[in-house]
This record gives C-alpha cells, structure tokens and sequence, in this order.
C-alpha cells in the first residue's frame, strides 16, 4: 500500500470515529450557542451603538464568533484523539507496522479537518433556524465552512505536536486555557470600534480578530475577496506552523520509539 | 485527616461546636495544600474582569445603563461568581470524602448530622473571603469603586458569602444523593446558568426577547442588585430586600435539600 493509501485508510478511522463518538465533540458545542443565545439577548441594543458594524441583529454579528468559538474547543478533541492513540497502545502498533509515518499525522488531521466542517454546518444551521442570514450568499456559506475546516485543521495540527510531545491526554487539553484566553482578548465577541485602551490594542494584534473580522464581514456585508482571504489565512498560517511542529514532534518519537 | 476530635462528655457526644471548627480548619486546610483549587473561583472571575471589562465598555453607553465605568457593573458579578463557583466545591470536595472513606468515619463520629453540614460550609465561607479580597481588589484597579456610603461593601460581602453558603449547602445535597466526582459538572453549571440567566451582564432594561423574561423571575437578578447596589449608587433598602430575602430563602431550602440527603445517605 502507498502513502496516499495508509493515510486516505487513517482518515476514514479518524472521521468514522467522530461519527462514532458524538460525546467527544457534541458538548463543546452547548457552551457556545448558550453564549450566542445568552449575548443576543443581552447585548441585542447594542447595534444601534454608534461605531457598530451595520447588522441586521447581534445574532447575525455572532455567528462568525460562534463558529470560532465552537471549532476552537471542538478541534481539541481530535488533538486529544492521538494522545489518547499514545496513551492506548495504538499508536506504537502503527510503527511497529509498515505504514507510512506521515499517515499516522494526516490521518488524525483529516479528522479534524471533518469535525471543522461539521460543526461550522451545524451552527450556521442553528444560526439560520433562528433567522442568521450570510449577505455573501452561498459563496459565504461556503467559505464560513472553509474556514472552519483549517481552524480546527490549526487546532488539530497544533494540539498534535502537543500530543507526541507529551503523549498524554491531559497535556494537549492544557492548551484550552491558552485558546480560551486568545478568543476573549479578541474582537469575537464586541466590534474592535467599540473598545477602547489597552484591550483595544490586544485585539487588535491579536491574530484571531483578523480572522473572525474577516468572517463577520462576509455575513454582515457580503463577499469581499481581501476579507475572505483574511479569514481563511489566519488558520491556514497556523496549520503550516502545526504541521513543520507536528512532523518534528513524530519525527522525534519514532527516534525514541526505534 | 490527623486531626482529633475529643470527646466533651461522658455521654460519648462531641462538643458540635468542637467539630464544627475542626471541620471548618480541615476546609481551610485543603487551601494551603492545593491552591489550584482556587483558580475557578479567583483567576475564572479575574479574568472575566478584564475580558468583559475591556470587551464590553462601550454596552454602559445603552440607554438606562446605570453606571459609565463598566467595571463598576461587572467587578461585583465577577466576585459573587466566585464565591458562588468556590460555594459549589463544597459538594465536589465532599464526593471526593465519600469515595475515599472518610465520610464513612465521619458519620461513625459521635457528633450530631448537623455539624456534617455546617462545617464544611462555615469553611467554605471562611475560604470565600479571599476570592472576594483578590477579585474585588483586581476590579479595583482597574477603575472599580464604591461610590454610595460603605453599606456597599457589607452588601456585597452578604451577597458573595449567602451565595457560597448557598451553593455549598446544595451541592452538598447533590454529593450526598450522587455520591461521585463525576457530579461536578452537575454542581457547577447550576451556578453559571444561574448569574448569566440573570442581569449580569446588561440591565432588566437594556435586555431583549426571553433573557427578559427569565431574569425578571430569577431570584439572582435581586442578588446581583444587593451586589452592586453600593458601587452604583446609595444603598437603599428597596434595593437590598429582594436580594437578602432570596439568599435567605435558597439558604434554607438548600440546606433543607442537604439535610434530606444526609438522612438518606445514612441507613
């Protein structure tokens, strides 16, 4: 068997475990829609603030940050599925058998990369339910998916050097603070225009903010091609890094290993 | 536990009070010995200080929003979210005591039920003063003050410990119908839900659609006035009687619920 063929097998695993196992990623699921319910409710009269975004209603303004927010914590669980994999024994008899090194990685990523997609789906769906509509149209609805595929690609490849660093469970969910933290000191959940002071200046640099701006502009007020870009680059940056510190980290343990 | 309790009286009864104490010491105990303990009751609420405060400045613009300093609205939630989250490990600590025995030897102990109760409570109170001391102080740095008399100090001090002897009282009902650790999510969400169903982060007035309606019944709402009531302007009691009287009221059946469990725990 090739390469292609040990890591299209992998993937096939990886993404029949999430059907598998809704219990992994399903809950991460609950906090953010409670949170996009609780702020539309909460923060509703805030559009008509001077300096906000042009939005129908804060439920359109909050889908791009409930994306974000679900598929960052979603994307964990996959991360978590290698160590788990080190944890369990599985992963030594993968090296222990003829696959292709690289499948062990991509398979896990094309999880994650499944997962992404999936839970973007079902929150514009909720959102939609609810009367969200995205002002870029299905070239928007589209591009909000794929951008939720790389993020949790990003998670999932960051999480995985974690995970085959440390080979433990625990380690690779250690990285939730960190990611919880980046997305509140971000301009997810109120517009960049409104803030003030230092936090402003955080969010401003704060990576995340380029990328859920980007998403928002596509659903607030349609297609733009640099806001597009925007939006899917930010993930994409970081699944590079991921995957040069991913590689590294299973380049080292098969050293061990052998 | 090392600690020794004695026996006050030839009747083979403990002194409760004695027990209580030592209880209450043992609480304070587990602080000094795991501190991570604190960091959903001290670093959660911290942080919520500076995200909400930064994130959410501009929502005091809304009309009918009380206060122009944001953190004036939210520094007191976040330190009643504290105590609240610190009144829930009560029950989390007590599952951990029941699974490795030492409630067993507990309940074996010639000292009234009720001192079962209290002590881990009184201790958890005793705890919660330094969620309040750190949070407070942090959303005072930040611009956070009290600008009625300082009858708002001793509000917010009533809301934030009823709040832990609330939550402790029923999560130590939960510990002793569920007997496992794997409780504590079921311990915790109930505060969460409980302050975000409430007017903790907008007014009654600035609230649209079913949040309204929730948080106009929820008894948190008036908790969160009492809260607050001395960083927004002078304490009034029109203010503050709602407030006192839901602590009161969810004090006691709380404890009511954590009576029930603990006779039904023992055969």
């Amino acid at each position: 068997m090739s390469a292609a063929a040990h890591s299209v097998a992998l993937s096939k695993r990886s993404i029949l475990g999430i059907f598998r196992q809704p219990q992994m990623w399903v809950p991460s699921m609950f906090f953010p829609l409670f949170f996009a319910a609780l702020n539309t409710a909460a923060l509703g009269r805030s559009t008509s603030l001077p300096g906000f975004p042009e939005a129908d209603s804060f439920l359109d303004f909050m889908l791009a940050a409930t994306i974000a927010q679900g598929v960052l914590f979603g994307g964990l669980s996959q991360a978590s599925e290698i160590a788990q994999d080190i944890e369990n024994g599985f992963f030594e008899r993968l090296v222990a058998a003829p696959t292709a090194r690289t499948a062990i990685l991509l398979g896990r990523l094309a999880g994650s990369a499944a997962l992404g997609t999936l839970m973007a789906a079902l929150f514009i769906v909720v959102f939609t339910l609810f009367g969200a509509e995205v002002k870029a149209g299905p070239a928007g609805y589209a591009w909000l998916l794929l951008v939720g595929m790389f993020l949790s690609t990003a998670i999932g490849s960051v999480g995985a050097a974690f995970a085959l660093r440390i080979g433990v469970v625990e380690a690779v969910q250690s990285v939730f603070p960190v990611l919880f933290i980046s997305l509140f000191l971000s301009s997810a959940f109120f517009p960049l225009t409104l803030m003030n002071g230092w936090f402003k200046a955080v969010a401003s640099g704060n990576p995340l903010s380029w990328m859920v701006d980007g998403m928002r502009h596509l659903v607030l007020e349609g297609w733009s091609t640099s806001e597009a870009l925007a939006a899917a680059g930010v993930p994409a940056v970081i699944t590079a890094l991921g995957l040069v510190l991913s590689l590294r980290q299973l380049q080292r343990r098969l050293a061990v290993a052998a | 536990m090392s600690t020794t309790v004695h026996v006050g009286d030839l009747t083979g009864t403990a002194n409760p009070w004695q027990v209580v104490r030592e209880l209450v010491h043992r609480n304070v105990i587990t602080l000094l010995r795991s501190p991570a303990a604190f960091v959903p009751s001290v670093l959660f609420p911290v942080f919520q200080i500076i995200a909400f405060g930064g994130a959410f400045s501009a929502i005091t613009m809304l009309p009918g929003f009380p206060t122009d300093d944001i953190l004036n609205w939210f520094g007191p939630m976040a330190v009643i979210q504290g105590t609240a989250v610190l009144g829930s490990t009560v029950g989390m600590s007590t599952t951990r005591d029941i699974e490795n025995g030492f409630m067993d030897r507990l309940l074996l102990a010639p000292a009234p039920r009720w001192t079962i109760l209290v002590g881990p409570v009184a201790g958890a109170v005793l705890r919660a003063l330094v969620p309040m001391y750190v949070v407070l102080t942090a959303a005072a740095l930040g611009g956070a003050k009290l600008v009625g008399n300082a009858l708002g100090a001793l509000t917010l001090f009533v809301a934030g410990t009823g709040l832990t002897a609330m939550f402790g009282f029923w999560t130590l009902g939960l510990a002793f119908r569920l007997k496992s650790q794997r409780a504590g999510p079921l311990m915790q969400m109930p505060v969460f839900m409980s302050i975000f169903l409430a007017s903790a982060q907008v007014p009654l007035a600035a609230m649209t659609g079913w949040l309204h309606a929730v948080a106009r019944v929820n008894p948190m709402t008036n908790v969160l006035r009492l809260a607050r009531v001395g960083f927004l302007g002078e304490v009034t009691w029109s203010d503050c009687w709602g407030g006192l009287l839901a602590i009161a009221v969810g004090t006691v059946l709380a404890g009511a619920f954590a009576a029930r469990q603990l006779r039904s725990l023992v055969p």
